[in-house]
């Protein structure tokens, strides 16, 4: 039966001769039986939905997890001088549950669950109709203590791949695993449904525009993709409470939809997204987060027809660069058969204006708007500098996940995504031989884990498809069996042995790494090629280090803060011995002339071969360290992605308020751009989502001129509304990257001033333009509180803040714009009024962040 | 005032002596089962606010319900007596939410400190007063399963051991220590506490204990296995997957067999950071046959008292063999305790290289035997030294030796200086005479 045909049946099964409700209560069950489907409760588990069974077909789904879950807010209120912790989840399989069934009618029973958590009180009413298979649901719940979202799950093992058991999600009709333990997000109204072709069952869950919700999360993982078990989830996802007053009073709607066939599917998803409009743009999804100039483009457009009715249509694209530069992209045409969702291809140029840019479409029906969308993406040469960056580790290396990995990150606007702990040895070994092997890296001090070749090189590809730049991380220790194969190669303690990192043993396998005696020029140029060879086999578009060429400091860069100079003390701590017994500083007396030589050297052979290969390394980039080290900083920096790991912790008295941070960020920033790098402070994690603490703290960071290099773990429309920042960082980079803004130093701060609150702190630069400069300050509303990693409630909205600039002489304002990151990333126009020889312009309004872009001519 | 706690102290003493005894004879004082248990009727004092920690009985074990306290998690106390020598034991259950990610469960006997820390790989530490530091006493404590833990203390002997699950050999040995109870306290006060700087995921952390016994002597409570006349103690270090130490202990037939592996943390700098997973107990007189210190770091490895341990193993008879390798040797070796036991002089300097290999030859009619039935092995690297006057040299390679032995009181050392490194690490592993070559030097027991 196609989806058009059951249409026409559905209603007549919809209206088949009701048959009588009933409920049984035994062993602890609760069975509420309807003529198609039954649906049992566990009353030990809270009155949990535990199994639907096809009252047809016989054939039964069961949730090993499901029910109600609430998320408490878990920030701390005061300074801990510690990140955050989990936030606590409350489950509604741990409560003490009352439930009640009452007949409605003949037709129609309700089952209705009472309890309590520490935050609250919760009231779920379940609606069974005896000629339907959707089971209304609403929740009550009086919030006493603060809560950031809850959300009704349905996790089901018998869904998700394996050995030929596919399970498909619809209406998408696509099969796409989850990201390891991460699902994907998708916009309410919507009514999603998994079907296991083979076994024929299926279970869906949906919810309208006025439920209350926010997303529905979908996700699927097999043991096709290398996980020990099959899974399938659909859960509905509450907007978020956070900011709610306390004691409040919130409600969530949603829709189960009990069995049944995909064509059944697609009328559940209609009757929760309704008609209104009759056809929408469901995604605009341009391929990849990063274009070069002039590369053919495409961007994929899905339309879905939400009507019973043959719908023609036309869709027109637009290109937005700059701050609000148009470019037309064209028109198509096409028909949708009713209900039908259909992919179309956009292509494109990505023409040679740089940095961020804004793809639009414009839907028309009978020659009238109906729906627009856009979505983000970039145009640059150098991947660090529009996205931000992620982290991945083989915890979640099993194949079949490369693609929902990877577009987990393409949502999130990354645009470099570094492969963390994958060697067999980090100097010798960057092209294992084996299709399987494990990782014998710094981190198998903590952990195993085990790689294979089809999935690393499967993952690249995913990634590279998406324009994310795959970087390889390396941090030249050499592992326990090259230790031992090439003892030449080690640096020596005192006591004469080599200088071991650290180590551990693992399911009775010893692993230990030290670090090399690199320091050769003919050493550098062989580790360069087999890097060369890593890239060939691979497809890394760049690497970022761990270590340093420095002969005298710790291998790991983040210990660099603990050495002052390279005074006697400091020299005998990191003092080693070659192989010989020769002391480094004897044999490296001008360690930063070596380093800078070395990494030139290494940098220059792989440039040999591949010419837009990207270094990135991890860099002590404090005013003193870059002094100490004016030549190494130079090579390393040099249109380089550097990791700022020793700024990474704003608990740190040194950092630990938002001025604090700034400082620090933007000094190094300031340093590294000057040498055409891109700064990113990592790996940033323990800032719970949806918080004031993470937003702020993303600003700070882009206002800064650094980019967020963290984990990414949740998709978009999720709690974690880090997509949404990382949207705006992408599509403004030019004024928050391009290496030619130069922060203004303290002698030049009055001549960009702020009358506003004293809590609006401004990032002030200024860039050389042809005609003459533009002034770009970026005005970040800090809260009441300075501490960086606490509790924040949502600062005051600051509104029609006045920002005055000194102008030069001959120099006249040619526009000003503010940039605003909600609900999307846009540029609007601002008055300029003169007053004597300043320009004057008053930012209508300030939530957390806004860009003022003043441009100027002679 | 002293005087007036230890009158104290044998008060209880003797109140307490009603409680049984073991197989062993030792002095039971302590033997909680929790099949019922009543903080009201019991000797067990609460301290906890309900938001700090929750203490009750269920299903035959102690449910210990902790909460997210910053060192205000409350507690649970009973008094023992001070002996001398005693040993407490306790199960525990931990939980295996994540974000379990501080200090949680506490134990304290007297003055004695330990506690469970998952910021790292889960670890049982002992808080160092004097120091103001802990320090780890054992690593990757399991989650969601029964553990369990014991302290034995010798007082007289300045001996505090403590031993996971039932082995008989234990993680951590301090010596110079004792257990006393803390100042003020009429005996030795034992207590589960909750750190309070744990959260898990729900905020909530179960953890569920049982056994705990204490009792006092320092007989074990589990029978070691090493009870033969022929136990061989392995002390492995990074490289003993090359030097085939167990192959070597296998020729002692029937023998017991005990490694130690030493480990290696994290160091920063060129100070390499070894410790030694188990150690054998000081507590018990189970003396070895042989000895093996294969690539075994000796600074930081074994650490001073071990080697006196050994070197008076060996005085009273065993064999020390020491396979050297680029962690077990070299300068490291010079400044420890075993260093006089060696049949040779080292040399701190570079390693021999010979890049092109050279031949194992024979120094005596056993290895003579050996190496026309084995393929000479062909040696890369080798520790430079010097054998000693009365050392017998078996086997050298142009000119230099590379295996001697030497008696050294009732017992022997012996010395293998060839390092497995470069193309040796692949010849040394695969060659088929390695375990002959040793046998006419190890004891002859078979």
């Amino acid at each position: 039966m196609n989806r058009f045909l059951a249409l026409f049946l559905f209603p007549f099964v919809v209206q088949a001769e009701p048959a009588p409700l009933s409920h049984l209560e035994k062993e602890g069950r609760l069975e509420i039986a309807t003529p198609l489907y039954t649906a049992t409760f566990d009353q030990k588990e809270g009155y949990r939905l535990i199994a639907l069974k096809d009252q047809q077909s016989g054939k039964s789904t069961s949730f090993t997890k499901s029910g109600l879950r609430v998320t408490e807010e878990g920030e701390y209120r005061e300074f801990m001088n510690r990140w955050f912790g989990n936030p606590k989840v409350h489950e509604q399989y741990d409560a003490a549950v009352v439930a009640t069934v009452e007949k409605v009618s003949g037709e129609e029973l309700t089952l209705t669950l009472q309890w309590e958590h520490p935050v609250g009180k919760i009231k779920q009413v379940y609606r069974f109709a005896a000629g339907t298979r959707q089971i209304h649901s609403e929740v009550n719940f009086t919030i006493t203590a603060p809560v950031v979202e809850f959300s009704y799950l349905l996790e089901s093992p018998q869904f998700g791949s394996s050995d030929g058991e596919t399970t498909t999600l619809y209406p998408d009709e696509t099969l796409w695993s989850g990201s390891s333990i991460f699902g994907f997000h998708h916009r309410i109204p919507e009514g999603k449904f998994l079907y296991n072709q083979r076994q024929q069952n299926g279970f869906g869950l949906g919810a309208t525009a006025t439920s209350g919700a926010a997303s529905i999360e979908t996700f699927l993982r097999g043991k096709q993709e290398g996980f020990p078990s099959r899974l399938g989830r659909l859960s509905i996802h509450s907007t978020t409470t956070r900011w709610n007053p306390l004691p409040s009073e919130v409600s969530l709607r949603f829709t189960l939809l009990a069995g049944g066939t995909p064509d059944e599917s697609f009328l559940f998803s209609q009757a929760m997204t309704g008609e209104d409009p009759p056809v929408k743009i469901m995604e605009v999804r341009p391929e990849k987060n990063l274009y070069a100039p002039g590369e053919e483009a495409q961007t994929g457009i899905t339309l879905r027809n939400r009507s019973n009715k043959v719908q023609n249509v036309e869709i027109a694209h637009e290109l937005i660069s700059g701050i609000d530069e148009v470019r037309s992209l064209g028109t198509q045409k096409t028909t949708l058969q009713p209900l039908e969702q259909k992919r179309l291809n956009a292509p494109w140029n990505a023409g040679q204006r740089l940095h961020g840019v804004t793809f639009r479409t414009r839907l028309f029906l009978n020659g009238k708007e109906i729906d627009r969308e856009e979505e983000v993406t970039s145009i640059n040469t150098f991947a660090p500098q529009p996205g931000q960056m992620a982290i991945l580790n083989p915890a979640g290396a099993a194949e079949g996940s490369e693609e929902g990995a990877a577009e987990l990150h393409r949502q999130n606007y990354i645009t470099v995504l570094e492969y963390y702990c994958w060697m067999p040895d980090q100097l010798f070994d960057l092209t294992p031989d084996t299709e399987e092997w494990h990782p014998h890296t710094e981190s198998q001090g903590a952990y195993e884990g085990t790689l294979t070749r089809t999935y690393l090189k499967t993952l690249s590809q995913a990634v590279d498809a998406r324009g994310i730049g795959f970087y390889a991380m390396l941090s030249g220790f050499v592992s326990l069996p090259n230790i031992y194969r090439y003892p030449e190669r080690m640096r020596y303690t005192a006591a004469g042995q080599p200088h071991l990192y650290n180590g551990a043993i693992h399911n009775g396998k010893r692993y230990a790494v030290g670090p090399a005696n690199f320091f050769d020029r003919d050493f550098v140029r062989d580790w360069a090629k087999e890097m060369v060879a890593s890239i060939e086999e691979f497809g890394w578009k760049g690497c970022r280090w761990d270590c340093n060429f420095l002969p005298n400091v710790p291998s790991d860069p983040l210990a660099m803060d603990a050495t002052s100079d390279v005074g006697a003390a400091n020299l005998q701590e990191n003092r080693w011995y070659n192989f010989k017994g020769e002391a480094s500083d004897q044999l490296f007396p001008d360690a930063d002339q070596t380093g800078a030589m070395l990494l030139k050297e290494w940098r220059s052979v792989v440039a040999e071969r591949y010419p837009d290969f990207v270094y990135g390394t991890n860099l002590y980039s404090t005013e003193e360290g870059a002094r100490r080290i004016p030549n190494y900083y130079k090579e390393a920096s040099n249109r380089s992605l550097i990791l700022l790991e020793y700024l990474l912790n704003p608990n740190k008295e040194a950092y630990h308020t938002w001025e604090k941070w700034a400082y620090h960020l933007t000094g190094a920033s300031q340093r590294i751009r000057a040498n055409g790098g891109q700064p990113a402070v990592g790996y940033m994690r323990g800032f719970l989502p949806g918080g004031v603490a993470q937003a702020l703290s993303q600003y700070l960071v882009f206002a800064s001129g650094v980019h967020w290099a963290a984990y990414v773990t949740s998709s978009k429309y999720s709690l974690d509304d880090s997509w949404k920042r990382f949207r705006h960082a992408m599509r403004f980079s030019e004024y928050f990257y391009d290496p030619a803004l130069i922060a203004l130093n303290e002698g030049q701060q009055q001549e960009v001033t702020i009358d506003g609150s004293e809590r609006i702190l401004p990032f002030r630069y200024q860039r050389k333009s042809k005609q003459g400069r533009d002034i770009v300050v970026h005005l970040l509303n800090r809260p009441r509180q300075d501490w960086i990693v606490v509790h924040h409630e949502r600062p005051e909205v600051r509104e029609n803040v006045r920002v005055s600039i000194a102008l030069k002489e001959g120099e006249k304002v040619k526009r000003a714009a503010v940039l605003l990151p909600d609900p999307y990333p846009v540029g609007q126009p601002l008055e300029v009024t003169l007053n004597g020889d300043r320009a004057e312009v008053v930012i209508p309004r300030l939530e957390l962040l806004a860009s003022l872009v003043v441009e100027m001519v002679r | 005032m002293r005087r007036l706690f230890s009158a104290i102290s044998l008060l209880l003493a003797g109140f307490l002596s009603v409680f049984p005894q073991d197989a062993r004879g030792a002095e039971i004082h302590l033997d909680e089962k929790f099949d019922s248990f009543n903080l009201e009727e019991g000797q067990w004092n609460l301290s906890a606010t309900p938001d700090a920690s929750q203490w009750e009985a269920e299903e035959g074990h102690l449910k210990a319900t902790f909460f997210f306290k910053p060192y205000q998690g409350g507690e649970i106390s009973r008094m023992l007596p001070e002996v001398s020598r005693g040993e407490l034991s306790f199960k525990v259950r931990f939980p295996t939410e994540r974000g379990y990610d501080h200090f949680a469960l506490q134990v304290k006997l007297g003055n004695l400190h330990t506690a469970f820390n998952h910021v790292r790989q889960h670890e049982w530490q002992r808080h160092l007063p004097e120091e103001r530091r802990w320090t780890v006493l054992s690593g990757k404590i399991p989650k969601g399963e029964w553990t369990t833990f014991r302290i034995r203390f010798d007082n007289e002997a300045g001996v505090i051991e403590y031993y996971r699950d039932e082995e008989t050999t234990p993680v951590h040995i301090e010596t110079d220590v004792a257990v006393l109870p803390v100042e003020g306290s009429p005996g030795l006060e034992l207590v589960f506490g909750n750190y309070g700087l744990s959260t898990g995921n729900s905020g909530v952390l179960v953890h569920w204990l049982d056994d705990i016994t204490f009792r006092e002597g320092t007989a074990p409570s589990s029978q070691p296995k090493a009870t033969q006349a022929k136990g061989v103690m392995i002390f492995s270090g990074p490289g003993a997957e090359w030097l085939r130490a167990k192959e070597i202990a296998a020729i002692l037939q029937n023998a017991e067999v005990q490694e130690y592996p030493i480990l290696n943390r994290l160091a920063l700098t060129p100070r390499n950071q070894f410790y030694p997973e188990r150690m054998p107990t000081r507590l018990d007189d189970h003396p070895p046959s042989l000895i093996i210190l294969a690539d075994a770091p000796l600074d930081g490895g074994l650490p001073p008292f071990l080697q006196e341990q050994l070197k008076g193993y060996v005085e009273k008879g065993a064999t020390l063999l020491i396979l050297d390798g680029l962690f077990g040797g070299g300068a490291a070796i010079q400044t420890n305790p075993l260093i006089s036991l060696l049949p040779a002089d080292l040399d701190p300097g570079p390693l021999l290289h010979w890049p092109e290999g050279v031949t194992l030859e024979p120094g005596d009619e056993a290895t003579a035997a050996c190496l026309a039935n084995h393929e000479a092995p062909r040696l890369f690297y080798a520790r430079a030294l010097k054998a000693k006057e009365g050392a017998t040299v078996h086997a050298s390679a142009q000119g230099r030796p590379i295996l001697l032995s030497q008696r050294y009181g009732e017992g022997k050392v012996i010395f293998w200086s060839a390092l497995p490194c470069g193309e040796s690490a692949q010849t040394l592993l695969k060659w088929p005479g390695w375990a002959d070559l040793f046998t006419p030097l190890l004891p002859n027991e078979n």
